[in-house]
C-alpha cells in the first residue's frame, strides 16, 4: 500500500508492506521513499511527551507502542510495527502517517 | 585469507559493504554469473531447438552444455534433468505429474518448506491419496521408526527435504531411501537447501526424484531444475505441453517427444539455464573442500557464540548437531521482525525473520508462533562478521 504524506515542507511517498506473518497478528513495514533524516536528539522529547508508552530511546532508534502496535522507529523514518492485525495495511499506513507528525518538528 | 578475499571480490554486493546472512532465502550471484547470462543477451540471444541459423545454433549448444553441467554436478544422466523455474515448480510438476490412485499414500514430515507439503496436501484432496507425516522430535530430529511406521505397500511416494531451511539439520536421506524402496515406493528429495552446502550423488543418495533452485546456489532466479530417473519418465506426465514438447501433431492427436525436453513446454529460461551452469563452475572451481569446510567453521562460531547467551533461545539440536551453516533463534522479549530490521539498521547484516515457509514446523514442532530469526551463512562469510553480528544482537538485547 501506497501514500503520500505531509512531512516538513513537502508530500512523501510512503509504504506499508506485511511482513512475514500468521494468523491473528501481523507485522508491518513502514517506508517512506526517501531518508527522513530524523534528528532524534530533537524529537525524542517532543515523542515521550506524546506517546504514553514509550520504551526506549537510542541515538539508532526509538522504541514505543501507539495504539496496538509495537513502534520500532529509525531515523529514515522506516518503522517496524508489531501486532497489528494482519491484512489491515490500512491501519499501518495510519500508525506510520500518525508517527511521521509527532516527529515533524514542521507541525508541532 | 587471501583466497577468502579474492572470492569475496567476486560478489559485487559483499564489496558494497553488506553482511549477507540470507543465504538460505537466496544466496548471493558472483560476477561470472552475472557475465555469462549478459553475455548470452549481447552474444547469442536466440532461441533453442527452432533454426538453423547461428545464434540459435549457439543457443542450444550452450542449453545442453547448461543440462549437462546441471546433471553432472549431482551424478546424475545428462536425460535426466528437467529444466523449470524453481524447486516449488519441480515438485508441483512430480505431484501434477504422477498417476495417482485412490487409496495410495505419500509419506512427508512435518519439517518442510510448504513448496514439499502444500502440493501434497492438495495431491491428497483431489486423488483420494493419504498423507502421512513423520513427526520429528522437538528439536527437529528424525527416529527412523517413525518412516518405518509410515511408509505402507501403498505408499507411492515419500518426500523430504536433505537439509531443513529452518533448522539447517542434514537428514538421514539414503536410510529413508532404503525404507521407501523396501516397500516399493519412490523418493523425492528437495534439495534447495543442500545443494550449496553438500556435494550430492543421486545414486549414493537413493532417491528417485531430487528437485534444485538455481538462486540458492549461487546461480539467477527463475531457473530450478527437476531430476527424474530415466527409467520412470513415462511413469509421469508433463505439467505443461506444447511447443518444443511434441514428435508430431495430427489434426486430432499428438505424440510427445521421447527426450527429456517433453517435460519443458514452451521456450525455456534460456539465460537462467546458462547462469546456473556458469553457478556450477564457479562452486566447482572453489571446490567442495573449501565450501565444506567453510561451513563446518562458521555453524561452529555461530552455535557456539549463540549458545553462550542466556537470552537466545536456539531452534533445531544444540549439542552434536549435524547441520549446514545455518541457524535460527529467538531473542527474548524480541520479535524476529524487530530483531532482523535491527540488525540491518545497525550492521547492514541481511537475516530472515518469520516463519520461513514452514508453518506445520514453527507452530507444531517449535512452537514459534512469531516466527524466528533465521542467520544462514556460505563460505564467502567470515568469522569477524559474525562477531559483528554478536555485538549487535547483545546490543540489541540490553535496549529492546
Ligand atoms: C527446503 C526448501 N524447499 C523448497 C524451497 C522453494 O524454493 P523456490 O522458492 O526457489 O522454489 C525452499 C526455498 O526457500 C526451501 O528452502
Amino acid at each position: 500500500m501506497k501514500k503520500s504524506i505531509a512531512f516538513g515542507n513537502k508530500n512523501i511517498e510512503c509504504f506499508a508492506i506485511q511482513l512475514c506473518s500468521y494468523g491473528e497478528s501481523g507485522d508491518f513495514e513502514f517506508m517512506p521513499s526517501e531518508s527522513l533524516q530524523l534528528k532524534f536528539d530533537e524529537i525524542t522529547q517532543q515523542m515521550k511527551e506524546k506517546v504514553p508508552n514509550f520504551r526506549n530511546a537510542t541515538e539508532r532508534f526509538l522504541m514505543f507502542q501507539l495504539r496496538e502496535a509495537q513502534v520500532t522507529l529509525y531515523p529514515s523514518g522506516r518503522m517496524i510495527l508489531e501486532n497489528v492485525k494482519p491484512a489491515q495495511k490500512q491501519i499501518a499506513m495510519e500508525i506510520g502517517e500518525k508517527i511521521l507528525k509527532l516527529a515533524d518538528l514542521k507541525s508541532n | 585469507m587471501s583466497e577468502q578475499n579474492s572470492i569475496r571480490d567476486d560478489f559485487t554486493l559483499i564489496k558494497k559493504g553488506y553482511t549477507y546472512f540470507d543465504n538460505a532465502a537466496t544466496s548471493l550471484t558472483p560476477v561470472s554469473v552475472i557475465q555469462r547470462i549478459s553475455d548470452y543477451y549481447n552474444c547469442h540471444n536466440g532461441n533453442v531447438s527452432r533454426g538453423a541459423h547461428q545464434l540459435t545454433r549457439n543457443a542450444s549448444l550452450y542449453y545442453q552444455d547448461a543440462r549437462q553441467k546441471t546433471a553432472r554436478f549431482i551424478d546424475a544422466k545428462e536425460d535426466e534433468i528437467i529444466f523449470c523455474r524453481n524447486a516449488t515448480e519441480a515438485i508441483n510438476l512430480l505431484a501434477q505429474g504422477i498417476d495417482w490412485k485412490a487409496g495410495d499414500n505419500i509419506v512427508t514430515t512435518l519439517v518442510e518448506h510448504h513448496s514439499n507439503y502444500v502440493p501434497w496436501l492438495r495431491v491428497r484432496d483431489r486423488h483420494q491419496v493419504e498423507l502421512r507425516i513423520a513427526q520429528p522430535n522437538r528439536e527437529g530430529v528424525f527416529d527412523l521408526g517413525d518412516f518405518k511406521k509410515a511408509i505402507s505397500d501403498r505408499t507411492k511416494l515419500v518426500t523430504t527435504g536433505q537439509v531443513s531451511n529452518v533448522l539447517g539439520t542434514v537428514n538421514p536421506v539414503r536410510e529413508i531411501a532404503d525404507l521407501a524402496h523396501n516397500k516399493g515406493a519412490w523418493l523425492l528429495v528437495d534439495a534447495a537447501q543442500s545443494l550449496p552446502h553438500l556435494p550430492i550423488d543421486v545414486d549414493d543418495l537413493g532417491c528417485d526424484f531430487l528437485a534444485g533452485s538455481g538462486h540458492k546456489m549461487l546461480g539467477p532466479t527463475g531457473i530450478g531444475f527437476l531430476f527424474i530417473k530415466k527409467e520412470l519418465q513415462y511413469s509421469i506426465q508433463p505439467l505443461a505441453i506444447g511447443g518444443g514438447t511434441i514428435h508430431d501433431v495430427a489434426r486430432d492427436r499428438y505424440d510427445l517427444l521421447n527426450s527429456i525436453e517433453r517435460f519443458e513446454g514452451g521456450t525455456p529460461h534460456i539465460a537462467g539455464a546458462l547462469g546456473l551452469a556458469a553457478a556450477i563452475d564457479y562452486i566447482e572451481k572453489i571446490g567442495w573442500d573449501f565450501i565444506c569446510k567453510k561451513d563446518t567453521q562458521l555453524v561452529a562460531n555461530l552455535e557456539e557464540g549463540l549458545k553462550k547467551r542466556d537470552y537466545v533461545t536456539i531452534y533445531g539440536p544444540v549439542e552434536n548437531s549435524k547441520r549446514v551453516s545455518l541457524v535460527s533463534f529467538n531473542i527474548e522479549n524480541c520479535r524476529p521482525h524487530r530483531v532482523a530490521s535491527l540488525l540491518d539498521e545497525m550492521g547492514k547484516i541481511m537475516v530472515r525473520s518469520g516463519h520461513h515457509c514452514a508453518l506445520p514446523l514453527t507452530k507444531y514442532v517449535l512452537n514459534a508462533t512469531a516466527g524466528t530469526v533465521r542467520a544462514s551463512l556460505y563460505f564467502y562469510n567470515l568469522s569477524d562478521e559474525i562477531e559483528h553480528f554478536f555485538d549487535i544482537i547483545d546490543f540489541i538485547h540490553t535496549n529492546s
